[in-house]
């Protein structure tokens, strides 16, 4: 009880200081300027609007690829397109099996041809035993040369692989398959077969087929790696010794010249591959370019005409440089930098099965209507016209959504393999933020899963945006808002620091701590009254934003689709999440209440309370603009006190900048709602403690 | 005899370098106007800010009404009400609203008992002004009237007559004895005014470094003071006078220029007179002297410690 009254005590003087309406008629005049500032950025429009008179004709712009009339909207377009993403599962799926494949059959061959050896050289069973083994093994080596062989759907799909297949690596394995097959069946006898296995090595090489397949973006880079070391040995042991012609320095250094060549090519198709195979780390692998780079201009020099040296000369500065340069080795140690990842099969057939079935049946349903307007194709009325088009966007929203929802979680399920913070060190993912991406995909998902579209959903609320189609009233009470936080976080600061602080300065915190109540009490009361004060100008503001909102834009109640810590995606009536983003409001002030409150009780100083919680404030916003993007960036207490970015829309700050940036502030890779909570309330607990426990012992 | 309000038993606050209040007891009743008197820096304050909880005795325990102040911090305020160090209030508000500030820090003070301490501190009239255009002396009296407002048991008043003028030392005087008296409020006051602790105060302790030196009651101090009378002759041979008093009386004698100060009491004089005349001495003029208070408790002061003593 003791709280509450000084708590009433304290707000009751508050309310008797002139500055409390001095702040109130400031907030209120920034509000009404801050219309001035408000150019909201328009929300992304999903709508497609085919221009046709009748409901037939626009029909047949979308569905006769004839009718080129409407572009890119096209059935047949988007039906591609949502295909494309099933040969990409379809991709990771043939890569999975077939190293599951090459992997078993491997093992059991060894397996099969061990029981053959054993059976054969017990010596004391039946031929018929022996032959029942031999052509088990027959059997398996002919299934490994069938898996081997079938390789259509990647070289089709990936130019990297179908490269991959043409090299030597590949075709040498292949020949080893082919060579024990006709081995097997040439018709010599089981000791002739088990002898050439033996004394060929054969089993060693089964077992490389298998890493070179299963690793063959390693093996192709490091296979150049090996040709360039041969064929610049031997360049080098030539000019060195000085034994050949010129004409035969010339053909070494093109043919390693080439060779570099090749190698580059194969980084680009790997780089630039539609299907990401492995992790590049980017600054390796501008190091690599710059080394080849370097190679290929070093063997260039030979050519320049303005040389003063001999041919062989030039030779051999050609070879000790590239010696010196070794980039045979620095390709094996670029190699060794690629990370695999692995795409478990579950995920792509639950992927296959969610497009196959799940998006199939809305496409259908969406035909289905489409047809049934089109049954009177002749009417030229503009409500079946919007209607239609209406479906035409779905159908496309629904192509966007499952192409969101496969690639983002395809990169999902990549990235697990690497650290979080390093993500953006590799090609591919220079932008990739993980958040980002989650929410996205929690959002096509929902999409998807309960048969509803974009169009139909408006987004979170952002600053300085529109959340729908056209500007609303909550954008501008969402805009309004976080100005107000802004102002109202500084004169909560201002006052709670006036109350501790002001009390020491005068003395009459003498006559306050020998009232009967406990030091706790004092603080609370204190702090329940600042924010009471707070509560109170959040609502003078809000009421004021919602007066001018609401005369100057409609009101939309259109839901809006909000994806809370970018794993819950719900819908939610625009006035309910307004009245969310309040709370929140409410809370990021506290946070900076509950700081100025502490610093005032610990130093006794009005001044130093308030400098010391406006440069953080300060330093909060300018930390936004400054070090956005750093790792440890997320877990400065102040950067999570504003807990509302946690309903989505984060995807919607990509445009943002310059002022806007200050108000939204971006969300990490590994921003997590209850981290940010943590350290939220850690923070907040920490400070209260140590008020709590110096107001306690302080003599005064 | 009446009720203990206040007491403190063995009580001593240690700072880090020094010891402000060394095992300090007293008791003050109700009803009972108990002035604590100390230079500068002796350990007034602090004992009166460790009554009010303001800080905490290192040692030794402090009851109100029987209430801990360590253990039953809100029952013993509850009962207490005070001003330590003279604070300036809210100067952005009106006298009224600092009263009503404090009055709601209590459970049902009513807007006319605020209006009745406002007018029984003199500033009815002044009420509505903002306190930032008070003189010392308002402030003072606003801030007895906060400490009155919740009716306690218990008046702690640091320095009540500093800042005020003559007029309104006789006011404040009256106005503590009439609460004394009528309310039977124990009332603790420190001050360096001797002479309105002298006409004030039922009972005198004095405080030096930290120590009490002295506790009295008037009555007793009184008493003190006529133990030491003297008895001034003034007389044309001074030497020889006071050889003639010591030889009859044994009385102690002090000479100084012409005249001598006999320790006796004043139904000696005659005898001595008559004593002196039938030696052949003259006399001048008979005078009686006593010490002051302030003498008294310099000489107290003196004894109970050896280093230097500011005035006070």
């Amino acid at each position: 009880m003791g709280v509450f009254r000084i708590a009433r005590a304290e707000f009751i003087k508050i309310f008797k200081k002139p500055s409390v309406y001095l702040m109130g008629v400031i907030l209120a005049a920034v509000l009404v300027l801050s219309l001035l500032f408000f150019e909201p950025i328009g929300k992304q429009n999903y709508s497609v609007k085919l221009d046709g008179s009748t409901v037939g004709q626009v029909y047949d712009m979308f569905t006769n690829d004839n009718n080129i009339s409407s572009g890119d909207i096209k059935k047949s377009k988007y039906d591609e397109q949502i295909n494309n993403n099933l040969t990409k599962i379809n991709f990771y799926k043939v890569l999975n099996s077939r190293n599951e494949e090459l992997f078993n059959v491997n093992s059991d061959f060894i397996v099969l041809y061990n029981d053959l050896k054993d059976i054969s050289n017990s010596g004391s069973t039946t031929d018929d035993k022996i032959n029942e083994a031999f052509t088990s093994v027959k059997n398996k080596i002919r299934t490994y040369g069938d898996v081997y062989n079938n390789i259509t759907t990647l070289s089709e799909n990936c130019e990297f692989y179908s490269h991959f297949t043409t090299l030597t690596i590949y075709t040498d394995a292949k020949n080893v398959l082919d060579e024990l097959i006709s081995r097997s069946s040439d018709g010599s006898s089981v000791v002739t077969f088990i002898n050439f296995v033996e004394n060929n090595g054969y089993i060693e090489k089964l077992n490389n087929i298998y890493s070179i397949n299963k690793n063959f973006v390693k093996s192709t880079l490091n296979y150049y790696a090996e040709n360039i070391k041969t064929k610049q040995k031997d360049y080098y042991n030539r000019v060195i010794n000085n034994t050949s012609s010129q004409d035969i320095f010339i053909t070494l250094k093109n043919n390693l010249y080439s060779e570099i060549n090749a190698f580059s090519d194969a980084l680009n198709k790997l780089v630039n591959s539609t299907y990401s195979l492995t992790f590049i780390d980017k600054t390796e692998y501008e190091n690599i370019k710059n080394v080849v780079t370097k190679a290929l201009s070093v063997i260039d020099s030979y050519n320049d005409s303005n040389a003063n040296l001999t041919d062989y000369q030039k030779h051999h500065n050609i070879v000790l440089e590239l010696e010196n340069i070794s980039l045979g080795n620095k390709i094996n140690d670029f190699v060794t930098t690629l990370i695999n990842f692995d795409i478990p099969t579950t995920t792509l057939n639950k992927l296959e099965k969610t497009i196959t079935e799940r998006v199939e049946e809305l496409k259908a349903g969406l035909i289905s209507s489409m047809e049934t307007l089109n049954k009177e194709s002749n009417s030229s009325s503009t409500k079946n016209i919007n209607a239609l088009n209406d479906l035409i966007t779905s159908y496309r929203t629904l192509s966007i959504n499952t192409t969101t929802m496969v690639d983002n979680t395809i990169n999902l399920e990549a990235i697990k393999v690497l650290d979080s913070n390093k993500i953006n060190n590799y090609e591919n993912f220079k932008e990739f933020n993980k958040y980002e991406v989650n929410e996205q995909l929690t959002s096509a998902n929902y999409f998807i899963e309960n048969g509803v579209y974009n169009q139909h959903y408006n987004d979170v609320f952002a600053f300085n945006k529109n959340s729908g189609i056209e500007t609303n009233a909550y954008d501008f009470m969402f805009y309004a808002m976080k100005i107000a936080t802004l102002i109202i976080t500084v004169f909560a600061i201002f006052m709670a620091a006036s109350l501790m602080a002001s009390e020491y300065d005068s003395g009459t915190i003498k006559l306050l701590a020998m009232r009967p109540f406990k030091r706790w009490k004092i603080i609370t009361g204190k702090l329940l009254a600042t924010m009471i004060f707070v509560v109170l100008f959040v609502l003078f503001s809000f009421l004021i934003s919602l007066v001018a909102g609401v005369c100057l834009y409609p009101i939309d109640s259109t839901p809006i689709l909000a994806i809370f810590n970018a794993t819950t995606a719900f819908s939610i009536n625009p006035i309910l999440l307004m009245l969310i983003n309040l709370g929140f409001i409410i809370l990021e002030i506290f946070f900076y209440t509950v700081i100025a409150l502490s610093i005032s009780t610990m130093f006794r100083s009005y001044t130093a309370a308030i400098s010391i919680s406006c440069i953080m404030f300060i330093l909060a916003l300018s930390l936004n603009i400054l070090l956005g993007g750093a790792y440890w960036y997320s877990f400065i207490p102040f950067i999570n006190a504003d807990l509302f970015k946690y309903f989505g829309g984060s995807f919607l700050t990509g445009t943002t900048g310059g002022l806007s940036t200050l108000f939204s502030p971006t969300l990490l890779s590994n921003a997590n709602f209850y981290i940010s909570l943590s350290i939220y309330g850690g923070t907040i607990l920490i400070f209260l403690a140590i008020t709590y426990i110096v107001f306690k012992v302080k003599d005064f | 005899m009446s009720r203990v309000i206040l007491k403190l038993e063995n009580v001593t606050k240690a700072f880090e370098d020094r010891v402000a209040v060394n095992n300090v007891s007293f008791e003050i009743h109700e009803g009972e106007i108990f002035g604590f008197l100390g230079p500068n820096g002796a350990g007034k304050t602090t004992t009166m800010r460790m009554i009010c909880g303001l800080t905490k005795p290192t040692r030794g325990n402090i009851t109100i009404c029987g209430y801990s102040v360590q253990r039953d911090f809100e029952k013993a305020m509850q009962l207490t009400g005070g001003i330590i160090e003279n604070p300036l209030m809210y100067g952005y508000m009106s006298g009224y609203d600092n009263l009503k500030y404090y009055a709601s820090l209590y459970k049902g003070i009513k807007k006319d008992t605020i209006l009745a301490y406002g007018k029984i501190v003199g500033l009815e009239h002044r009420l509505k002004d903002k306190v930032k255009h008070y003189s010392l002396g308002m402030r003072q009296r606003l801030g007895i009237a906060q400490a009155l407002l919740h009716n306690p048991k218990l008046l702690i008043l640091d320095e009540p007559f500093s800042g005020l003028d003559p007029q309104g030392v006789v006011e404040m005087r009256k106005f503590l004895k009439n609460l004394a008296q009528k309310y039977k409020i124990a009332i603790m006051v420190s001050s360096h005014m001797l002479s309105e602790m002298e006409q004030l105060c039922d009972t005198l302790a004095v405080i030096n470094n930290g120590q009490l030196i002295e506790l009295k009651t008037i009555r007793q101090l009184k008493e003190g003071i006529a133990g030491t009378r003297k008895i001034k002759f003034k007389v044309d041979y001074p030497n020889f006078a006071g050889k003639v008093i010591i030889n009859e009386f044994r009385y102690k004698v002090e000479v100084a220029g012409n005249s001598i100060y006999v320790a006796a009491t004043e139904d000696k004089v005659p005898e001595i007179s008559k004593r002196l005349l039938d030696n052949g001495l003259s006399i001048f003029g008979v005078e009686f002297i006593s010490k002051s208070l302030e003498e008294i408790f310099m000489d107290l002061i003196k004894q109970k410690t050896n280093g230097t003593i500011e005035i006070f």
